[in-house]
C-alpha cells in the first residue's frame, strides 16, 4: 500500500511537470530574423485581412532582399495572434508576444480594447506599438511608445464635408448617433459629439447597441420617432451590422441622410438584398485604392494581394498604415531600437497604401510627442445605386477642418 | 408614441415572440419529457438558419424547401446527439448537461471557423413594406408572424395526436406511461427530433429577416431561459405565453427604457423564480437525484 | 496508506512547486501557473457544492463580485489591498447568501437555474452600469504592496497565489475531515436520508455555498490586482462552464485534487497542442464528451484503476 501511494503521487507529479515543461519551451529564432508582433480579431474580416496584408508585405520585403539595418540583413517574420477584439484575450496575446516571442515592435492592431490591454505591458517593456484605436487613452502623455495610425481622431475633415453635403441637400441640421456599446463605440460618440456641437448640428439622441445585435428594429423605430435630419452610425462595422441597420431604417420608413462609415464593401449587398432606395445618398469612407491611386508601387501591391489570396479585399487597406510607418521610421533611423525609432517618428511623413499620412502632436492633450497621424481622406457617396468616389481631402485640409470641428483652434495654434 | 411606431413595435414583438416560442417549445419538450437540459438548442437554431442559406443561395431551391430541409436536418442531428452521446453518459443529469454544453461548444466554434463569423444573407422572401395610412410595416416581419403562427398551430394539433399524447404521458410519469404500453425509448427519439427540428425551422424562419450568424445560438439561448423560467418548465402553453410576452417587452421596452430593458428583465426573473418556481403555467420539475 | 507517507508526499509536491520559479525562466510559464492556481480555487468551490449534490453554474459571477469589489474599493476609496482582499471574499459570500438562501429551499433544479441566471445578470450589470466601468471595464488597478515592496514580477504573484491555493487546500481539507464534512458526505449520498438522520440539510448546503463563494471572491480580488484591468466579458457564462469542467476533468469524486488537475489540463493542454484561441472550445468540447462517455470518473480515476491493477488484484476478478 505504501509503494502504491508513492508510485501514484510521483507518477502524477511527473506527468504534470512534464506536461508543463514541454509546453513552455520557446522556439529560438535565428539571429537574422526580425520578429514583428501583431494581434487582430480573427472573428472580424478586418482582422483576417490585416494579418494577410502583413504577411504579404513581409514576404515581398524578404523577396526584395529583406530589411537592411546598419548593414545587417534581416528577414522579417510577422507573429500574429488572435485578440478576439477583447481586452482579456488581447492581453494574453500581448503577453505571449512580449514575454515568449520577445518582440520589440507591435504593429497594426485593430480595436481599442486589445490595444489598451497591450499598452499596459508594452510600455514597461519598452516595446514600440504602432496601431490604431478609437480611444483617446492611448494619446495620453504617460505613454512613450505608442503611435497611432490610422487615427480615427483625424477623420473629421471627412465628417465636416458630409455635413456640408447634407446641408446642401436641404436636410435639417439635427442628428441621432448610434454606436456599438464598447470602447470604440463610446469613444466615437464622444468625438462626434464634440464635432457636431462645434459645427452647429443639434444632437437629438445617442443610442448604443450591444455588439452582436442583429435586430436593429427597436433602434430604427426610436430613430424614426425622433426624426433627425441625418443619422450617424459611427463605428458600426461593415457587413451584417451595416446591412441590418440600413434595412431596419428603411423598413421603418426613415428618410433622412445617413453616415455609413463602413459601407464600402457592403453597399452592393445592400442594393441587392434591400434595395438601392434604402441607401441612396448615403455617405461613407471609400476603400478601394485601385480607383483613385496612381502610384505604381501601390497598384502593384494591390495586384500582388489579389494574386496571392485569390480575392481582392479592401477592408483593411487602411489599417496597415502601421507597417509603412514602421518601415519609414526604420529607414530614417537606420535602427531597430524603439528609442531611436521614436525619434525618427517625430513629425514623420510617410506613404501608405490607402493614403499618405503625417505624425503630429496633440497639444489638446498636452502631448508634445507626435503620436497621432493625420492622413488624406477618401470618401464616397451612393449615387444612382452606385458608390462613387468623391474628391480627395488633403492632409492639410483634413488637419485644419478637424481642428476647427473640435473647436481646438487655440490649442493647436491655428487662430 | 404615434400609431405607426406602435404598430411597428407590435409587429416586431409578435415576430420575435413567435420565434422564441418555437425554439423554447422544442427546448421545454425535451426538458419535460427526457429531463435533458439541452444547452445546444441555440445551435440547432443557428444551424437551421445556415441550412436555409445553403438551400436558398447555394442550391437555389425555393424557401419552402429550406423550411422543410432545416426541420429535417436539425431533427436528424438532434437524434444523433441523443443516440450517440447522451445515451452513453452514465453520470446522470450533470454529465448529460455537460455533454450538451460540449456539443454546443463544438458546433458553435466549428460554425464560427467555417463561416468566418461573417454573416450570410438570404434574399428576402417578400420584399418591401406595407403602408396603411401612416403606418409602415415591413412585409418580411409580417411573413415571420404568419409562419410562426402557422407552425405553432401545427404543433398544437400534433400534440393532440396519439404521439403527442404519448409524449405528454411520458412527461407526467414515465413508469405509468410504460404500463400503458408506451415505448419510452421511441418517444424519446421522437421528442428529441421534434425539439431540435423546431429550433431548426425557427432558424429558417428568421434567416431571411436577420441573416445567419454563427453567434445567434448563444443570443437566443438566454432568451429561452427567460421563457421557460417565466412560462414554466415542461409547459408548452406556458412557453408560448411567456415567449410572446418577452418579445413584446423587448420590443416596446427599448422605446421607453432604452438599454436597460434587458437588464431589468433579467432582474425580474429572480423574484419570479422564488415566488413561482413553476413559472406561470408549469410545474417545478425535479432533477433526478 | 499511512498519513505519514501522505504528508511526506504532499510536502514533496509543495516543495517542488515552491522551487519552480528558480528553475523556470519563462515569465509566460509562471503566468500559466498563476491561472491554473486561480482556476483551481474556483474549481474547488464548485466541488464543495457538488459534494452536496448541488450543481452551480455561476462561479464566474462570484469571482467577478470579488474582483470588482476589491478593484473599486482600492481605486475609488484608497483602501489598502490587504483589507480589500478579505472584504471581497465577504462581499462575494454575502452575494451568494442573498441569491441562494431562498433558492436552496426550492430544490436543486431551481438552484441550478438561479446560479445560471445570476451569472448572466452579474455580467450584464457590470457591463451596462457605468458605475462599474461599463463594457470597457476598469483600468489602472494598482498592484499590491507590503511596505515598500511592490508585487511586480510574475514570481511574486506566483508565490502569492500559491499561498492562497495552499490556504484554500488546508481550509477545505480541515472542513472535509470535520463534522461538517461528514454531514456534507451524508447529504451528498442521500439528502433525504440525511434529513431523516437529523442533519439540517438546508443549513449545511448554504454553508458550503457561502464558503465556496467566499474563496471565489478572494481569488477574484487577487485577479483584479494581478491583471490591473477588468472587463465584464471575462466573467461570462462560458467561464462558469469551464469551472465545471475543471472539476469534471480531474474527477468529480476528488474534491481537492480533482479541480487542480482539471485546471492544469485545461490551461496547459491548449499550449501544449499549440491550439489557437479559435480552436480551444472545440478541443475542450471533444475532451468533455470523451470524458463524459469513457471516463466519467475523471482523470484521477485512472490512478485508481491503475492501482487496482497492480495492487494485487490481478488474479481476482471484481464483480
Amino acid at each position: 500500500m505504501k509503494k502504491l501511494l508513492v508510485l501514484k503521487v510521483m507518477g502524477l507529479a511527473l506527468i504534470l511537470l512534464a506536461l508543463m515543461v514541454f509546453s513552455s519551451v520557446a522556439v529560438a529564432g535565428s539571429d537574422k530574423t526580425l520578429k514583428i508582433g501583431n494581434t487582430v480579431p480573427m472573428k472580424a474580416k478586418e482582422g483576417i485581412q490585416i494579418k494577410k496584408w502583413l504577411e504579404l508585405l513581409a514576404e515581398r520585403l524578404n523577396q526584395d532582399g529583406g530589411l537592411v539595418v546598419k548593414g545587417v540583413k534581416y528577414n522579417v517574420q510577422i507573429i500574429s495572434y488572435d485578440d478576439d477584439y477583447s481586452a482579456d484575450t488581447g492581453r494574453a496575446a500581448a503577453e505571449r508576444l512580449i514575454y515568449q516571442d520577445k518582440v520589440k515592435h507591435i504593429i497594426c492592431q485593430w480595436g481599442s480594447a486589445p490595444i489598451v490591454a497591450t499598452l499596459m505591458i508594452a510600455e514597461p517593456n519598452k516595446v514600440l506599438q504602432i496601431g490604431n484605436g478609437m480611444t483617446e487613452k492611448t494619446m495620453e502623455t504617460q505613454w512613450n511608445y505608442y503611435y497611432r495610425t490610422p487615427s480615427l481622431f483625424w477623420i473629421n475633415g471627412q465628417q465636416v464635408e458630409w455635413v456640408e453635403e447634407f446641408k446642401k441637400r436641404g436636410l435639417p441640421m439635427s442628428v441621432v448617433m448610434i454606436n456599438p456599446d464598447d470602447v470604440t463605440g463610446r469613444g466615437a460618440t464622444k468625438k462626434n459629439e464634440m464635432l457636431f456641437n462645434n459645427i452647429g448640428v443639434k444632437i437629438l439622441d445617442q443610442l448604443f447597441y450591444k455588439r452582436g445585435t442583429t435586430d436593429y428594429t427597436p433602434f430604427a423605430t426610436k430613430i424614426k420617432s425622433l426624426n433627425p435630419g441625418f443619422v450617424d452610425t459611427g463605428t458600426t462595422i461593415g457587413g451584417a451590422p451595416t446591412l441590418l441597420l440600413a434595412k431596419a431604417l428603411y423598413d421603418v420608413g426613415y428618410k433622412g441622410g445617413k453616415f455609413f462609415n463602413n459601407m464600402a464593401d457592403t453597399w452592393k449587398e445592400i442594393v441587392d438584398k434591400v434595395g438601392a432606395e434604402a441607401i441612396e445618398g448615403a455617405v461613407g469612407g471609400f476603400k478601394d485604392p485601385r480607383e483613385y491611386r496612381t502610384e505604381k508601387w501601390a497598384l502593384e501591391l494591390c495586384d500582388a494581394y489579389e494574386k496571392k489570396y485569390g480575392v481582392w479585399e479592401t477592408d483593411s487597406v487602411n489599417w496597415i498604415n502601421g507597417w509603412f510607418a514602421l518601415m519609414a521610421a526604420i529607414k530614417k533611423a537606420d535602427s531597430l531600437d524603439p528609442d531611436d525609432l521614436t525619434r525618427a517618428l517625430d513629425g514623420l511623413k510617410f506613404p501608405g497604401l490607402y493614403v499618405n499620412s503625417k505624425f503630429v502632436s496633440r497639444p489638446d492633450m498636452n502631448n508634445p510627442r507626435t503620436c497621432d497621424a493625420v492622413g488624406q481622406q477618401i470618401w464616397g457617396k451612393m449615387t444612382n445605386g452606385k458608390f462613387r468616389v468623391m474628391p480627395i481631402i488633403s492632409i492639410e485640409e483634413n488637419y485644419k477642418q478637424s481642428v476647427v470641428s473640435y473647436g481646438l483652434e487655440k490649442a493647436f495654434g491655428l487662430q | 408614441m404615434d400609431l405607426s411606431l406602435f404598430f411597428q413595435c407590435l409587429v416586431n414583438g409578435l415576430a420575435l415572440g413567435g420565434i422564441y416560442a418555437l425554439v423554447a417549445s422544442g427546448f421545454t419538450l425535451v426538458l419535460g419529457t427526457m429531463r435533458i437540459f439541452n444547452f445546444a438548442q441555440g445551435e440547432f437554431y443557428m444551424l437551421g438558419a445556415f441550412v436555409t442559406f445553403g438551400v436558398c443561395e447555394v442550391l437555389n431551391l425555393n424557401y419552402f424547401a429550406a423550411l422543410v430541409g432545416a426541420f429535417l436536418t436539425m431533427a436528424l442531428l438532434g437524434v444523433i446527439l441523443q443516440r450517440f452521446v447522451i445515451r452513453y453518459t452514465y453520470g446522470g443529469f450533470f454529465h448529460t448537461v455537460l455533454a450538451t454544453i460540449a456539443f454546443s461548444m463544438i458546433v458553435q466554434q466549428t460554425a464560427v471557423i467555417t463561416f468566418g463569423k461573417t454573416d450570410r444573407f438570404i434574399s428576402p422572401v417578400v420584399k418591401g413594406r406595407m403602408q396603411i395610412g401612416e403606418v409602415i410595416v415591413s412585409n418580411d416581419k409580417l411573413l415571420l408572424i404568419f409562419l410562426g403562427a402557422a407552425l405553432i398551430i401545427l404543433l398544437y394539433y400534433f400534440m393532440k395526436l396519439k404521439v403527442g399524447k404519448a409524449m405528454r404521458a411520458v412527461t407526467e410519469d414515465q413508469e405509468v406511461a410504460g404500463l400503458q404500453g408506451i415505448n419510452s425509448r421511441r418517444i424519446f427519439t421522437i421528442t428529441m427530433a421534434l425539439g431540435c427540428g423546431l429550433a431548426g425551422i425557427a432558424g429558417a424562419v428568421i434567416a431571411p429577416v436577420l441573416g445567419a450568424t454563427a453567434g445567434m445560438g448563444h443570443g437566443i439561448f438566454i432568451k429561452i431561459l427567460l421563457v421557460i423560467i417565466i412560462g414554466g418548465m415542461g409547459s408548452m402553453p406556458g412557453a408560448l405565453l411567456a415567449a410572446l410576452l418577452i418579445g413584446l417587452i423587448e420590443s416596446f421596452g427599448y422605446q421607453f427604457i432604452g438599454g436597460y430593458n434587458e437588464l431589468l428583465l433579467l432582474c425580474c426573473l429572480m423574484p419570479l423564480l422564488f415566488l413561482r418556481p413553476g413559472g406561470l403555467l408549469g410545474r417545478p420539475l425535479a432533477i433526478p437525484e | 496508506m499511512t498519513s505519514h507517507m501522505k504528508r511526506l508526499a504532499v510536502l514533496g509536491i509543495l516543495t517542488l512547486f515552491i522551487l519552480i520559479p528558480l528553475f523556470v525562466r519563462s515569465d509566460y510559464f509562471l503566468h500559466l501557473l498563476i491561472y491554473t492556481s486561480m482556476y483551481s480555487i474556483l474549481g474547488m468551490g464548485f466541488s464543495i457544492m457538488w459534494k452536496n449534490r448541488l450543481i452551480t453554474c455561476g462561479q464566474a459571477g462570484f469571482w467577478a463580485v470579488g474582483a470588482y469589489t476589491s478593484a473599486m474599493l482600492v481605486t475609488r476609496t484608497g483602501l489598502s489591498f490587504w483589507l480589500a482582499l478579505p472584504i471581497s471574499g465577504m462581499a462575494s459570500a454575502l452575494f451568494a447568501l442573498f441569491i441562494f438562501s431562498a433558492a436552496l429551499r426550492a430544490g436543486p433544479l431551481i438552484f441550478f437555474m438561479i446560479s445560471l441566471v445570476s451569472s448572466f445578470i452579474v455580467m450584464e450589470v457590470l457591463g451596462t452600469v457605468e458605475f462599474f466601468g461599463g463594457w470597457e471595464g476598469l483600468m489602472g488597478i494598482p498592484r499590491p504592496s507590503i511596505g515598500s515592496f511592490v508585487f511586480l514580477s510574475k514570481t511574486s504573484f506566483f508565490y502569492f497565489v500559491l499561498a492562497l491555493l495552499v490556504l484554500n487546500i488546508i481550509a477545505y481539507y480541515a472542513l472535509y475531515k470535520s463534522r461538517i464534512g461528514r454531514a456534507w458526505t451524508a447529504i451528498g449520498s442521500s439528502a433525504r436520508l440525511a434529513e431523516v438522520q437529523g442533519i439540517n440539510v438546508y443549513r449545511y448546503r448554504l454553508a458550503a455555498t457561502v464558503i465556496a463563494c467566499f474563496f471565489a471572491g478572494v481569488v477574484g480580488a487577487f485577479y483584479a490586482h494581478y491583471q490591473t484591468m477588468l472587463v465584464p466579458n471575462t466573467f461570462s457564462f462560458l467561464l462558469s462552464i469551464y469551472v465545471q469542467m475543471f472539476a469534471l476533468i480531474g474527477g468529480l469524486g476528488y474534491f481537492i485534487a480533482g479541480p487542480i488537475v482539471g485546471a492544469g489540463v485545461m490551461v496547459f493542454l491548449p499550449e501544449l497542442l499549440r491550439v489557437t484561441e479559435q480552436f480551444q472550445p472545440i478541443v475542450f468540447g471533444i475532451l468533455i464528451i470523451f470524458i463524459v462517455i469513457f471516463l466519467p470518473g475523471g482523470i484521477l480515476s485512472i490512478t485508481d484503476r491503475f492501482s487496482r491493477l497492480i495492487g494485487g488484484d490481478l488474479f481476482r476478478r471484481r464483480g
